[in-house]
C-alpha cells in the first residue's frame, strides 16, 4: 500500500497560505477531483480542506501507481495556479505508516487547534463522503478513512480528552449558564455590544433553547445585523438599565474603555427589580461591570474574561493530561490498520502457497495408497498425519519471515522470491 | 425460595457500599463505561436484594415492611434512596447524587441494624387499620421528602459555592442547575409538610379512635410526639416563608431547607436511637422485659400501639 499525505495547517503555515490553497467549496473540490483521476486514473484521492488546515491523502496499490510528493505538490500547483516554491516549505508530507498515523492524529483532533475539538470528525467525514461521491474513493482509503473514524470513536470514548469546554464563550453557556438555569426558553438575554464574542455566546445560547434576546448597543445597525441573526430584537442605549432589571442573562462585549454598568447604578436597578437569578458574562476588555457587582445581593452571578479563561485553562490541562492515553491507542491502532493491510498483500501469495503444496501433499499420498492397498485405516490416518505436520514444519519457517517482514511494509523482495522458489506465478 | 431467605441486610449494605466507592472513585479519578456499568450493577443488585429482604421478612412477619418494625420501617426509607439511586443512574448518568444519596441510603441501613426488629402485636392491629397504613406509609413518605429536601439543599450549597468561585475539585461534581434544585427544593417542602400534616392527624385520630387498644394515654410529653410535632412545626414555619417572603434567593431557601431538614432528621432518627430501639434493648423486647420495648416507638401511632401491645 502506498499511502502519501500533503498537509498545509496552523501549525506550519499562516491563514492567507491556507486560504490560497484551500478547496473552498463542493464544486471547486469536484474539480479537484476529476482533474486528479484524468491525471491518476488508478490511484485514490480524499481531500480534507478545513479553515485550519488543507490536506491531501492520496493511495494507490503497490505497482499500480507509483504515488510521490511531488505529484501531489504538482497537482496543488497547477489546480491552484500557484507556483509551488511559494508553499512548499510550509507544507508537511508524510508516507505510508507516518500518513496514516497523521489521518488518526487529525481525525482524533490530537493535531487540532483546540486539542479534542469535535468539529474535525464531522469534517473528516464530509471530506470523505465528498470523495466518494466523486468515485475518488477506492478500496485502500475506504479501508482506511472508516478505520480512522473508529479509531476516533475509541479514542473519544476512552480518554476525556473531548471533555470540558475551551473556549470563553462554551465555558461561559456550558459550564456556568447551564449551572444556574434549567431551561433556556424562558429566559430573556440581554446583549451589550454586537461583538464576536457576543456573537459566539449567541450561538451556544440559540442552541440551548433561548429564544428572547435584546441587543443593545450604541450603533444601532450593528446591533441590528447582530439581533436578525440570532431572531432577536434591538433597543436604544438609554434604555439598557430597563432591560438590565428584566435580563435574566446579561452578555456584555462592548469595546469601552471604561466600566459600562458600576455598582450604584446596578444596586438601584436591583432594588428596584425583583431580584431574581441574573448571570452576568462580562466579557469586555477592559471590564464593562464593576467587580463589586457580584457582591450586591445571592443571586447576582458575574463572570468576566478572567474567570471564565481561568476554567478554559483548567479545562485544557485536563486534556492535555490524556493525550499519552490517545497517543497509545493511536499508535496500537496504526499498527493493527498497516497489518492487516500488508497482510492482505501477502494473504494470496500464502494461500497459493499453501494450496499448491496441499495439492502435493494429496497425490502423493494417493500414489502411496495405490501402491500399499493394505493400508487400515488407522495407519491411513497416521501417514496423513505425519505428512500434514511435515508440510507444516517446512511452510513455518517461509511464513513467519513473510508475516513478520510485513510488520514493516509490503515485503515486495520476499513475496517475489517465494513466487519464483515456489513457481506460483503472477 | 430458600435462597432469598439467606439473603441479609448486609448483602444490600455492601452493594450500595461499592456503588459509593465508585462513585468516589468517579469523582477522583475517571468516569467511563465500566464504572458506570459497575453502578448499575452494584444499584441494581442492592436494590433487588433490598426487595427480597423486606419481602421476606414482611412474609414471615405477615405485616407490611412500613408497620413492621422500627427495622423495616427505616429499611422502606432506605429502600425508597435505593429506588431513586438506580433511576437516576439510569437516567441521569453524568450527575453526581450518588455521592450525596447513597450515603443517606447507607446510613440508614446501619441505623436500621440499631433499632428494634422485632414485630410487635399492635402493630397488626396497626396494620390492620386503614387509618394505620396510612399513617405509617404517608410519614415515611414524608421522611423521604425531607431526607430529599435535605440532600438537595446541600446539593444546592455546594453548587453555589462552586459558582460563586470554589475550588477546583469542586468543579469535578455533576450537579442539577441552581434552578431545577430551588424547585425541588420548594416542592419538596410543600410535599413534606403535606405528608407529615397527614401522618400526625392519623396517627391522633388512631389515638381517639382505638383508646382501648392503649394502655398508657396518649401524651404531648411523650419524647417522640413532641419531637415529631416540633419538627412538623418547624417544616409548616419553613413552608409559610416561602410562600410568604417576598424577597428570597435560592440559597436563603436552601440554607434554611438544610437546617430544617437536617434538624428533623436528627430529631427524629436520634430519638429512635436514644428512646430504646438498639439491639441490647430488641433482646430484651424478645425476653419479655416491655418496658423497654414501648419506648421504642417513632410516631405518635406507632409508640401508642407499642404501649398498647403491653396490655
Amino acid at each position: 500500500m502506498n499511502v502519501v499525505v500533503l498537509s498545509c495547517n496552523h501549525h506550519n503555515a499562516g491563514l492567507e497560505l491556507r486560504e490560497k490553497l484551500a478547496f473552498a467549496s463542493e464544486e471547486q473540490l469536484t474539480q479537484a477531483y476529476a482533474q486528479w483521476r484524468e491525471r491518476h486514473p488508478r490511484s485514490e484521492l480524499v481531500l480534507l480542506s478545513t479553515c485550519n488546515r488543507v490536506e491531501i491523502y492520496a493511495a494507490a496499490d503497490d505497482g499500480d501507481d507509483e504515488l510521490s510528493v511531488d505529484q501531489l505538490t504538482e497537482f496543488v500547483s497547477q489546480f491552484h495556479n500557484l507556483p509551488s516554491d511559494e508553499f512548499t516549505d510550509s507544507v508537511l508530507s508524510h508516507h505510508g505508516t507516518k500518513a496514516v498515523e497523521h489521518l488518526f492524529d487529525v481525525v482524533c483532533s490530537l493535531d487540532s487547534m483546540v486539542l479534542g475539538e469535535p468539529q474535525i470528525v464531522t469534517q473528516v467525514k464530509n471530506a470523505y463522503r465528498i470523495a466518494r461521491e466523486n468515485d475518488s474513493c477506492g478500496p485502500l482509503t475506504n479501508v482506511l478513512f472508516q478505520h480512522a473514524l473508529s479509531v476516533s470513536a475509541r479514542v473519544r470514548t476512552e480518554t476525556k480528552l473531548s471533555e470540558g469546554r475551551v473556549s470563553i464563550a462554551s465555558v461561559a453557556v456550558g459550564d456556568f449558564a447551564r449551572n444556574i438555569f434549567n431551561r433556556f426558553d424562558n429566559k430573556t438575554v440581554l446583549v451589550i455590544g454586537a461583538g464576536e464574542m457576543a456573537e459566539e455566546a449567541l450561538r451556544y445560547l440559540r442552541d440551548e433553547g433561548v429564544k428572547d434576546i435584546v441587543v443593545v448597543n450604541r450603533n444601532r445597525e450593528r446591533a441590528e445585523a447582530l439581533a436578525s441573526q440570532f431572531g432577536g430584537k434591538t433597543d436604544d442605549f438609554q434604555y439598557l438599565d430597563v432591560w438590565l432589571a428584566k435580563a435574566d442573562m446579561i452578555v456584555s462585549t462592548t469595546g469601552a474603555t471604561q466600566t459600562v454598568v458600576d455598582h450604584a447604578r446596578f444596586e438601584a436597578i436591583r432594588k428596584s427589580s425583583e431580584r431574581k437569578p441574573v448571570l452576568i458574562l462580562d466579557l469586555g476588555a477592559p471590564r464593562d461591570f464593576a467587580h463589586s457587582i457580584a457582591n450586591i445581593d445571592e443571586n447576582v452571578f458575574l463572570y468576566d474574561i478572567d474567570a471564565l479563561e481561568a476554567t478554559c485553562e483548567e479545562n485544557r490541562q485536563l486534556r492535555k493530561a490524556e493525550i499519552k492515553q490517545a497517543r497509545k491507542i493511536i499508535e496500537q491502532q496504526t499498527e493493527r490498520f498497516m497489518h492487516e493491510v500488508y497482510h492482505r498483500a501477502t494473504g494470496p501469495v500464502i494461500q497459493r502457497l499453501r494450496e499448491q503444496l496441499s495439492e502435493i501433499r494429496r497425490s502423493e499420498l494417493d500414489i502411496l495408497y495405490r501402491k500399499n492397498p493394505d493400508f487400515t485405516d488407522a495407519q491411513r490416518a497416521a501417514v496423513e498425519k505425519t505428512v500434514h505436520r511435515i508440510v507444516n514444519k517446512l511452510l513455518h519457517p517461509p511464513l513467519k519471515t513473510l508475516k513478520d517482514e510485513a510488520k514493516a511494509g509490503t515485503p515486495h523482495g520476499l513475496l517475489d522470491a517465494v513466487k519464483r522458489l515456489f513457481n506460483l506465478g503472477d | 425460595m430458600g435462597f432469598f431467605a439467606k439473603i441479609h441486610l448486609f448483602c444490600f449494605l455492601l452493594s450500595y457500599l461499592v456503588a459509593f466507592c465508585v462513585e468516589v472513585f468517579q469523582l477522583l479519578r475517571q468516569r467511563s463505561a465500566l464504572t458506570r456499568g459497575i453502578l448499575l450493577v452494584a444499584g441494581i443488585a442492592g436494590l433487588f436484594a433490598h426487595t427480597i429482604y423486606l419481602s421476606t421478612r414482611s412474609s414471615n412477619s405477615q405485616l407490611p415492611p412500613l408497620v413492621g418494625s422500627s427495622h423495616d420501617w427505616l429499611l422502606v426509607l432506605a429502600w425508597l434512596g435505593g429506588v431513586f439511586y438506580v433511576l437516576l443512574v439510569v437516567t441521569q448518568a453524568r450527575l453526581a447524587i450518588g455521592l450525596f444519596l447513597l450515603p443517606a441510603t447507607i446510613g440508614l441501613i446501619v441505623m436500621a441494624t440499631f433499632v428494634d426488629d422485632v414485630a410487635i402485636d399492635a402493630n397488626r392491629q396497626l396494620a390492620a387499620h386503614r387509618w394505620g397504613m396510612l399513617h405509617a406509609g404517608t410519614l415515611v413518605i414524608g421522611m423521604g421528602c425531607v431526607a430529599a429536601a435535605t440532600i438537595c439543599a446541600l446539593m444546592y450549597l455546594l453548587q453555589y459555592q462552586k459558582l460563586r468561585g470554589g475550588k477546583s475539585m469542586r468543579h469535578r461534581i455533576q450537579l442539577p442547575s441552581l434552578e431545577q434544585l430551588t424547585l425541588f427544593n420548594r416542592r419538596l417542602v410543600v410535599c413534606t409538610v403535606l405528608m407529615l400534616t397527614v401522618g400526625l392527624v392519623t396517627g391522633f385520630i388512631l389515638t381517639r379512635i382505638k383508646p382501648a387498644e392503649l394502655d398508657s394515654p396518649f401524651s404531648w410529653t411523650d419524647p417522640i410526639v413532641a419531637g415529631t410535632t416540633l419538627v412538623w412545626a418547624i417544616m409548616v414555619g419553613t413552608l409559610i416563608w416561602l410562600l410568604t417572603r417576598k424577597e428570597q434567593t435560592g440559597r436563603q431557601v436552601a440554607k434554611l431547607t438544610f437546617v430544617a431538614g437536617g434538624f428533623l432528621l436528627l430529631t427524629i432518627l436520634g430519638l429512635m436511637l436514644l428512646s430504646g430501639g438498639v439491639h441490647g434493648t430488641a433482646r430484651d423486647n424478645a425476653e419479655g422485659t416491655v418496658g423497654t420495648e414501648e419506648s421504642a416507638g417513632v410516631f405518635p401511632s406507632e409508640t401508642g400501639s407499642r404501649l398498647g401491645s403491653n396490655s
